[in-house]
């Protein structure tokens, strides 16, 4: 029973770094309704910017984190200026922003080995923290601060388009976009705003999880980009808290199936169930609405 | 003089990959995601059987095209009930499982691939020249050119493009737009799987990572910057896009960050297309990613 | 043509069929039928469930309960192509016309059972198909001609203009040769010249012997042109009749005329 409520907190875990950047991701869909799987991209890049500051310049933790949120949502903000938003405007279908968004994730992906190196780089030396043990189960600070950190976003994001006008109105854009514009909401601006606040998002989690890691590497943005769609899809799409919770679920049932099945089996298992859920439960565990089939 | 010769043969494989994708993506406006993924499976078959079975030419080309077959229908039969931006996911998906096997099984070698397939071998002949095999590789690109034109000028081509236009109103005439896509996704998979085919003759040794997402994001690159619903246009852009790391050579490009230059123009190029030119170099329309 | 409904066999018939959509009743307990060779005319104010009624009858939509059959044999549940192969064709009240395709293949897509409609014919191709595709071009562009709409055959549909777009549709609908033509509005945002055109067609179709169902905003061309007409109100039907005596009752005039006219 130990066993396995290890390999349960494992997948909270995992979880909570796919709930943390499946978060920014959601908001930016649920405002522009793109898939912006450049969002792999930002969150490489900034991680490697946190990484020059904080290690190669030795400017300490907080400026490192400062650099990563900043960086990110200039680029995130930057990618809705240059490309989805005249795309909005040309009325443009989302299938060619969604590839579009994949030409920018190759891009950041490659410019970062070509400034960084595409060696894997090394972020917390040592990388060793101290384990604590909490009843059956061991765990070190990093993964108890990335927890926590998710807990709380989730737990503010969820508030702020709940119950702040801001929020609430970046949501019912996101639902119709049209009547959006008819009643003069400044949708333009939201969406901006929504992208810096993803993108500075994605840019903490990406410092956050590497400290916790150890390592990172100029290849990552691919798999982060699939684990946040899989997670949004898991949890229902235009819902950030749903995503969030999705991120969770993906992430115990990850650590769970290698309970009994190899662990390189993991990436299979996520989109297995991703094209299980896409079938099945089309809106998401938590979702309101989904895809018409 | 061979590598003049090698890069030929990647031109008319791609051209052959970015035909049978641009069936799907521009004439029918299936977005898919997963041509790598059946171009690897063409690949591994092959391989699998050259190194174990026969390397008898025809029999390991319909292998793998059986191959391919039979995975489309396992990513066909779910995927295609979903429709626009859920059949890229969904297609994604398949092709990081499909990417997953080949890094993972043992049977395909793991992360190091396989190596050592002998020559291909048809009628007592052996094709071991790579100036042969690039013509079979020509062979093959004519073949689908010929068959595409054909599927493309024909009632069955009308009903794809009805398709990409408004599948309501399609089933709406009496025909089953699952049928339709059904067909062509299962044409489309043959063609690249035996493109795999081709491509593991040539270069006797293959690994996951020929395969895995970007590649599939590649060749849906050639098909939009050479014009989705453009057959000509498929065919040029392979020939110029793998043409251009090679011009890039004359470039004072160091050769360590050499590919990820390569990889930031593909990606510039696909960015710049989706954004001011979709309609390709010589494509018939403005927007047919609909 | 004026003869009463009653005296023909129903073509279509609508038992008991109710749709809601989350909790707004769409269609409720609704029971009609269509008599073969009739027009008849499902009329009732926006919202009032008629085109929910089309889609249920096309198969676009699943009823929640209830029956429909078509010469006397279950239509519902079966997919929309099927639905159409058996004989019930459909035109929409936004065209869905295949914008990029020439006007003559918007018309040729229609035409049923083509030999070169499967992947394996077309590959295959060789002469029966060529003839038989030529065979089909030529109905095609029969059928545009006798919509005056020869020399537009290689327009795109998005070029032409919204008289002719709505022609073409009728032309993509009368391709599909099917018995029950399910009219969705045909005459709206036509010109009155245009308007005059369209029933003189639709009045044509009939004696060709089609059956028709139409939904119709003019009141005036319901009553002129309908042999039956359904009212509904709110996914209820509330009335029916010839055109005189729903004319004359007074419900009708409250919910539907009143309102629309």
């Amino acid at each position: 029973m130990s066993v396995l409520s290890q390999f349960v907190f494992n997948g909270i875990v995992a979880g909570s770094v796919y709930a943390l950047i499946a978060l920014g991701f959601a908001l930016i869909f649920t405002a522009s309704r793109v898939f912006h799987f450049a969002h792999g991209g930002v969150y490489t890049v900034s991680a490697f910017a946190g990484y020059t500051v904080m290690v190669t310049l030795g400017l300490g933790l907080a400026a490192g984190f400062a650099t990563a949120a900043l960086v990110a949502a200039l680029m995130g903000v930057g990618i809705n200026m240059v490309l989805y938003e005249p795309m909005k405007a040309g009325n443009v279908s989302p299938f060619v922003a969604m590839i579009s968004s994949f030409g920018v994730l190759i891009i950041l992906t490659n410019l970062t080995a070509i400034v960084w190196g595409s060696n894997p780089t090394v972020l917390s030396p040592g990388g060793s923290a101290t384990i604590y043990r909490l009843g059956p189960i061991y765990t070190t600070g990093p993964q108890l601060q990335i927890i926590v950190f998710t807990v709380v976003l989730a737990l503010l994001l969820w508030v702020f388009f709940r119950f702040v006008r801001l929020g609430i109105a970046i949501r019912a854009m996101g639902s119709d976009a049209e009547l959006a514009e008819v009643v003069g909401m400044p949708s333009r601006r939201l969406r901006h705003i929504s992208f810096i606040v993803g993108s500075g998002l994605v840019g903490i989690s990406s410092l956050l999880i590497g400290l916790n890691v150890g390592i990172i590497d100029f290849n990552m943005g691919f798999d982060i980009m699939l684990m946040a769609t899989v997670a949004m899809i898991i949890g229902g799409l235009g819902n950030v808290g749903a995503a969030a919770a999705g991120g969770f679920v993906l992430g115990v049932v990850q650590n769970v199936a290698i309970w009994k099945i190899e662990s390189k089996w993991q990436l299979a298992i996520s989109f297995g169930i991703l094209i299980l859920m896409l079938l099945f439960r089309p809106s998401g565990l938590f979702g309101e609405r989904g895809p018409a089939a | 003089m061979d590598y003049v010769i090698y890069i030929g043969n990647l031109m008319a494989l791609y051209a052959t990959l970015a035909i049978s994708l641009n069936l799907l993506v521009g004439y029918t406006g299936l977005i898919s995601i997963a041509q790598a993924g059946m171009y690897g499976i063409g690949a591994y078959i092959t391989a699998l059987l050259a190194l174990n079975f026969t390397h008898d030419l025809l029999l390991t080309t319909l292998l793998s095209a059986a191959g391919g077959v039979a995975v489309s229908l396992v990513v066909a039969l779910p995927a295609l009930r979903l429709r626009n931006e859920y059949f890229l996911i969904a297609t994604m998906g398949f092709q990081s499982i499909i990417y997953s096997l080949f890094m993972n099984l043992e049977l395909t070698g793991g992360p190091n691939g396989l190596w050592g397939v002998p020559h291909p071998q048809l009628f007592g002949f052996t094709f071991n020249t790579s100036l042969e095999k690039f013509l079979l590789a020509v062979a093959l690109a004519v073949v689908c050119y010929v068959l595409a034109l054909r599927v493309t000028r024909s009632p069955f081509g009308r009903l794809l493009r009805a398709v990409r236009e408004d599948q309501t109103a399609v089933s709406s005439l009496g025909k089953s737009v699952y049928r339709i896509k059904f067909s062509i996704f299962i044409f489309s998979a043959i063609f690249a799987a035996a493109a795999g085919t081709l491509y593991t003759y040539s270069i006797t040794a293959i690994d996951p990572v020929a395969f895995a997402l970007d590649e599939s994001i590649f060749i849906i690159t050639i098909v939009i910057v050479g014009g989705t619903g453009s057959l000509n246009g498929s065919v040029l852009a392979a020939v110029l896009l793998i043409l251009l790391p090679e011009a890039m050579k004359f470039l004072p490009i160091p050769a360590l960050i050499a590919p990820q230059i390569r990889q930031i123009s593909y990606g510039l190029l696909l960015v710049f297309f989706t954004r001011f030119r979709r309609q390709g170099l010589i494509g018939e329309y403005q927007d047919v990613l609909k | 043509m004026s003869t009463s409904p009653s005296s023909n066999s129903p073509l279509l018939v609508l038992e008991d069929l109710s749709k809601s959509f989350g909790g707004l009743r769409a269609v409720h307990e609704l029971s009609f039928s269509v008599q073969a060779g009739s027009i008849t005319s499902l009329i009732g104010g926006n919202g009032a469930g008629k085109t929910t009624v089309f889609n249920l009858i096309t198969g676009n939509l699943g009823a929640d309960s209830g029956h429909i059959l078509f010469r006397g044999r279950r239509i519902d549940g079966l997919p929309p192509h099927k639905i159409a192969r058996a004989g019930i064709a459909r035109s929409f009240q936004d065209l869905r016309l295949f914008s990029r395709l020439s006007a003559l293949d918007n018309v040729a897509a229609a035409i049923p059972q083509q030999r070169g409609e499967s992947l394996l014919a077309s590959l295959l191709g060789g002469a029966r198909l060529k003839a038989a595709n030529r065979e089909n071009e030529a109905r095609a562009r029969g059928l545009l001609e006798q919509l005056t709409l020869a020399g537009h055959e290689e327009s795109l549909a998005e070029q032409l203009s919204y008289g002719q777009q709505k022609l073409l549709g009728l032309g993509r609908l009368l391709a599909t040769e099917g018995e029950l033509l399910l009219l969705d509005e045909p005459t709206a945002g036509l010109s009155p010249g245009m308007v005059e055109d369209f029933c003189g067609r639709i009045r044509r179709l009939v004696d060709a012997g089609k059956t028709i169902l139409l939904i119709e905003h003019n009141v005036e061309i319901v009553m002129r042109l309908s042999d039956w007409v359904v009212v509904m109100h709110q996914g209820e039907k509330i009335a029916e009749g010839v055109p005189e005596e729903v004319r004359h009752n007074v419900s009708v005039m409250h919910t539907y005329l009143g309102i629309s006219s």
